[in-house]
């Protein structure tokens, strides 16, 4: 596809190999000395995951990382747990290229996964931080990544295994109701599988209007490897109409889904998303405290066929 | 040589050298917001090849707290 925006930093064409020796070499240097970081155990902590579920959500992989970090934690304390971590994300890059072969992703997508094994070699390098633990999201993520389940793509990373759940159906305002189940069940399809959309903060330099457009310009390659998938859906206050007047500056969230064919509609307000919304906005924290603002989560769903039509346009232009 | 504090903010919220000191503090400018934040972090990581925590992100909230914070990852 022609005209996709181009990223900051983004490396997904150079040249990954080369680095591979330097990381294990970093790794093997700054483990602790009770940590044997043989291919033979790291197969032995590989298989001792669940086998993926395609169909589920990448967090199904959280309680055995929860449960194997603790176990590692008290065998090697939490440089080795930490050392092992990494040993597991670089393990899958090695075999990145043997095991693509397999998969039958498609090809347009290659350079988004090297793209992110670039940035998860620069954490192995450098020995990682306390987010690269194996109970932290972070990681979960990551290790998606690496077995080529999340897809990377701009701004956000492309879950394969979701659905959009009914309930966003009833909440209010019921006048709605009819809209949005007729864009649901007649323009999707239905409400399963959708693919869902993630943030990571690791990629946090493609959070932008260019790297959203850089996402939906991408799916219609992930249609094509999953093409059972019945559109893209997320869930989040920064999808919330309000930001227009509290947060311009991340308008384009909602902006640029909506360009591609994406209808918004109202979830609820829930701790969660008051504290998520909260973080990192002093503007919006005021508005908050004086009443002016109450972060609300929204949920986004955009059909396939609408994606597929705006990707041919612009493909035609 | 190690790229100096005042220039990966200058660079990263595309402002004027002469407008970062110390005593700039996020959201105190246009230029740096929660969106222009992102950025500024991977920038200074990217500079100095560091992983900077979740609650550093969040806590680097001027200059001067950026130098602060900057010094626990061992970035002069």
């Amino acid at each position: 596809m022609s005209g996709l925006p181009s990223l900051p930093r983004w490396r997904g064409y150079d040249e990954m190999s080369g680095r591979l020796p330097r990381a294990r070499e970093s790794l093997s240097a700054r483990a602790p000395g009770n940590v044997m970081l043989d291919a033979s155990r790291l197969e032995k902590w590989l298989t001792s995951l669940p086998a993926y579920d395609k169909s589920r959500p990448y967090r199904q992989l959280k309680p055995a990382l929860a449960a194997l970090d603790a176990e590692l934690l008290s065998e090697l304390g939490e440089r080795g747990a930490l050392s092992v971590a990494l040993a597991m994300l670089l393990s899958l890059i090695e075999t990145h290229e043997s095991r693509w072969s397999r998969e039958s992703l498609d090809p347009q997508l290659q350079p988004e996964f090297v793209d992110s094994f670039h940035r998860i070699l620069d954490a192995v390098e450098r020995g990682g931080a306390s987010s690269m633990r194996m109970n932290h999201d972070m990681y979960a993520k990551d290790l998606a990544i690496c077995l080529h389940r999340l897809i990377p793509a701009g701004g956000q990373l492309i879950d394969p295994g979701g659905g959009v759940p009914r309930s966003v159906l009833v909440r209010p305002p019921v006048t709605a109701l009819v809209r949005k189940s007729w864009y649901l069940v007649a323009t999707c399809g239905g409400f399963a599988p959708f693919a869902e959309l993630h943030t990571h903060q690791r990629m946090r330099q493609f959070f932008t209007a260019d790297g959203w457009e850089y996402c939906f310009r991408r799916l219609p390659a992930v249609f094509r490897s999953y093409p059972d998938l019945k559109g893209v859906f997320g869930s989040s206050w920064f999808f919330d109409p309000d930001l227009d007047r509290v947060s311009p500056s991340l308008s384009f969230v909602r902006a640029v889904s909506e360009r591609w064919g994406g209808l918004i509609m109202r979830e609820g307000q829930h701790p969660e998303t008051t504290a998520d919304a909260l973080e990192m906005g002093g503007p919006r924290r005021d508005l908050y405290a004086q009443g002016k603002y109450h972060p609300t989560n929204y949920v986004m769903v955009a059909a396939k066929a609408r994606i597929l039509d705006r990707a041919d346009q612009l493909d035609k232009r | 040589m190690t790229k100096p504090v005042e220039d990966v903010f200058a660079e990263a919220l595309g402002i004027d050298r002469s407008r970062v000191s110390d005593a700039l503090t996020y959201n105190s400018i246009k230029e740096w917001d929660s969106v222009a934040h992102m950025a500024l972090i991977a920038a200074l990581e990217d500079a100095y090849s560091i992983m900077i925590e979740t609650d550093d992100v969040i806590d680097m909230s001027s200059v001067s707290k950026a130098k602060q914070l900057l010094s626990k990852y061992g970035v002069a």
